[in-house]
């Protein structure tokens, strides 16, 4: 069974702005995705609908085998508190409580007993090695390991998939390659599902599929052979049933941009 | 809630500090001198009751129909026994005391002046009335009551009389014959009311015969009860018993309020100016309130939307900003409570002066109004006011719960 399955979805924003049109994929129990693509090629909102955040205009999206459109708003909260984590691009953190307080907030909102709480905030911050840093505030910490608390927040309560929308764009290269480092390993240890949104080589490069959308439909879709573990990050890597000369300029333009 | 949400608003409270104090804080001084107000008015307004209770006609007057308003000594009671004996057996009654008021000159060989000669039984007046507390030379009336008299003193200024001179009174009775009477100065006191130059005590026969009123007559009955709260029992119990002699005009039965006219409306008065005040320092304190919360809501779209992202619900996120907002206005509540018990308990101990804030004395009807008063911290109204104010702020709050009820999660992440 697969874990999320777009069909046939359409998305309008407005009559202008194309939004999605007709994308179709399905996401099985364990991989490691990327979603590709340029700024405005619709990135962001296929994770929106994929976490029921917003509707598809047309087409049915499915998390864990249920029809998101036919949900109530109540059970929709409950599946992405119960099922999801969730990491942006950036402020992802509470400025208020320290990196363990912010960890804990998924499991306060399930409940969890404080002692407990606690203990798995702590083994999720050890699992992002950051446990030196639990009492540090957010602005006490650098925008990687603020990154990697938020993973921590996003893995504390065990969920099925994590999405992240372009979770290294406000990193420098070096804090980028830890963070997908980590991701993988992640991945590798605990078979969540992950699904990410970047335009940067990077992510693309230690992604195990990349679904490479424009202007709102997928252009491609496709699964990298195994990895060979390297640190030389290189545009040309992945191997791709069809290589696209255009697409890998724009990724190049996008790269040098940031 | 549990504690580690609450900790959660505590601690968003504080985020922008500087404007929460400020709420904080304009919460507090309302809160203040709402409760320090109430505090001081109820204080204020209990000694001015007690003033006219104790210094006019205590808590019930038995006079003749419309004496109160004449004031004419002709509107008798002219067989008094059996009330007397009625207020002497009732057990609510602590003290009673009759009276006969006629108006005329006195003089001494120095002057004279028009006043009122209040005459008075010596034996039963200090029991109902204070004069006797306020005595600055002399005595209230000594072993032989007869031909003595005590004035105040700007009387005995006026009329250049000690203890011991010799005045002379000189009144019209109501049968139209003229009174002539020698009596020696027993006494002075002094009360900084209009009393000290307008009223003089003798001893209640003496009255009745310059008055030229029967022997037993009385135009007053003053009644001083065990317990104000009895009031209307006693003077219930009272119209019960003679009915028949209201009835027929001779005697009616009023509270101090209703004698005391003009110092009933002056407390209703303070009491209107007060609720004034209450409104405008609670729609202060909600615009505050309105204000602040406000704007740390719309600082926080984007938090909101990660919120909802990681399964937060809009109605946890309303609980959150509503217990925010008790929280702050909270904080301002016992802030303002602190500062009113510490305000109050200081002006308790030294006094609290109106006096430079009053152009002059303030008489009301001759009665002194004391401008000093020593409030005493009264609950009810620190509770009151605190009721109010969360109530307020539980209203002030359904604006932030509105706005995030429609706040669009999808929109809230595109928010920076
Ligand atoms: N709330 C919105 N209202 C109108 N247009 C939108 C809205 N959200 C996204 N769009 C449009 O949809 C397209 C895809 O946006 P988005 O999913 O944010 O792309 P990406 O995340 O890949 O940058 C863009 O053209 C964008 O302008
Ligand atoms: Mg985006």
């Amino acid at each position: 069974m697969s874990v999320l399955e777009f069909k046939g979805v359409d998305k309008e924003y407005c009559a202008e702005s194309s939004g999605l049109k007709k994308v179709s994929f399905r996401i099985e129990q364990g991989e490691f995705t990327a979603l590709a693509g340029p700024s405005g090629s619709g990135k962001t909102t296929i994770l929106n609908l994929a976490a029921g955040l917003d509707f598809p205009t047309r087409g049915c999206v499915t998390l864990i085998g249920r029809d998101l459109s036919s949900m109530k708003r109540e059970e929709l909260d409950y599946l992405r508190r119960n099922n999801l984590g969730f990491i942006f691009q950036a402020y992802n953190l509470f400025p208020v409580l320290t990196a363990i307080e912010n960890v804990e907030y998924p499991l306060a909102l399930q409940n969890v007993p404080a002692k407990e709480r606690r203990e798995r905030a702590h083994a999720a911050l050890t699992e992002v090695g950051l446990t030196s840093y639990a009492s540090r505030f957010p602005n006490q910490l650098s925008g990687g390991q603020q990154q990697r608390v938020a993973i921590a927040r996003a893995m504390v309560s065990a969920p099925k998939l994590v999405f992240a929308d372009e979770p290294t764009a406000n990193l420098d290269s070096k804090s980028a390659d830890k963070l997908l480092d980590l991701f993988s390993s992640l991945n590798e240890t605990t078979k969540t599902t992950f699904l990410f949104s970047s335009h940067d080589p990077r992510v693309l490069n230690s992604a195990k599929r990349v679904i490479s959308l424009m202007d709102g439909t997928i252009k491609d879709d496709y699964w990298k052979p195994l990895e060979k573990k390297s640190n030389e990050v290189s545009y040309l890597d992945p191997i791709r049933s069809e290589p696209n000369e255009a697409d890998l300029a724009r990724i190049k333009s996008a790269y040098e941009l940031i | 809630m549990k504690s580690y949400f609450l900790k959660l608003c505590w601690k968003n409270i504080w985020r922008n500090r500087r404007r929460t104090l400020i709420t904080v804080n304009a919460i507090g001084l309302g809160v203040m001198s709402l409760v320090a107000l109430r505090n001081y008015y109820d204080c204020f307004h209990e000694q001015v009751i007690q003033n006219v209770i104790r210094y006019t006609n205590g808590h019930l007057v038995v006079s003749a129909p419309g004496y109160h308003d004449n004031r004419n000594t002709s509107s008798n009671v002219k067989d008094p026994k059996a009330i007397q004996t009625w207020l002497t057996e009732n057990k609510d009654v602590k003290a009673w005391s009759s009276r006969v008021a006629v108006n005329g000159l006195l003089s001494s060989a120095r002057g004279s002046a028009n006043i009122i000669f209040a005459g008075v039984d010596a034996a039963s007046e200090p029991n109902v009335t204070q004069f006797s507390k306020n005595i600055v030379e002399g005595k209230y009336f000594g072993a032989n009551v007869a031909k003595q008299i005590v004035i105040g003193k700007k009387l005995s200024e006026l009329l250049h009389a000690e203890v011991g001179s010799k005045v002379v009174a000189l009144t019209q009775g109501v049968d139209g014959s003229i009174g002539n009477e020698l009596f020696y100065v027993a006494g002075i006191f002094e009360t900084q009311s209009d009393a000290d130059k307008g009223v003089a005590f003798i001893p209640i026969n003496e009255a009745r015969l310059l008055a030229s009123l029967p022997n037993q007559a009385v135009n007053q009955i003053a009644i001083v009860l065990n317990e104000q709260k009895d009031i209307d029992r006693v003077k219930n119990a009272f119209i019960k018993t003679f009915a028949s002699d209201i009835d027929s005009k001779k005697v009616e039965i009023l509270p101090w309020m209703e004698v005391q006219r003009h110092i009933r409306a002056m407390i209703e008065l303070d009491k209107a100016v007060n609720r004034l005040l209450m409104i405008i320092i609670l729609c202060v304190a909600a615009l505050g309130i309105g204000n602040s919360i406000l704007m740390s809501i719309m600082e926080r779209t984007r938090e909101f939307g990660v919120m909802m992202a990681i399964g937060t619900r809009k109605k946890e996120i309303i609980s959150m900003v509503t217990i925010e907002t008790l929280m702050i206005s909270l904080v301002g509540i016992v802030l303002g409570n602190a500062l009113a018990v510490g305000i109050i308990t200081y002006f308790g101990k030294v006094g609290f002066d109106l006096k430079w804030l009053t152009a002059q004395k303030l008489v009301i009807d001759g009665t002194i109004i004391q401008t000093v008063s020593y409030p005493t911290v009264q609950w009810s109204n620190s509770l009151s006011v605190t009721c109010v104010i969360l109530l307020l702020t539980l209203i002030v709050a359904i604006m932030p719960a509105r706005h995030i009820s429609k706040l669009n999660p999808v929109q809230a992440l595109r928010a920076n």
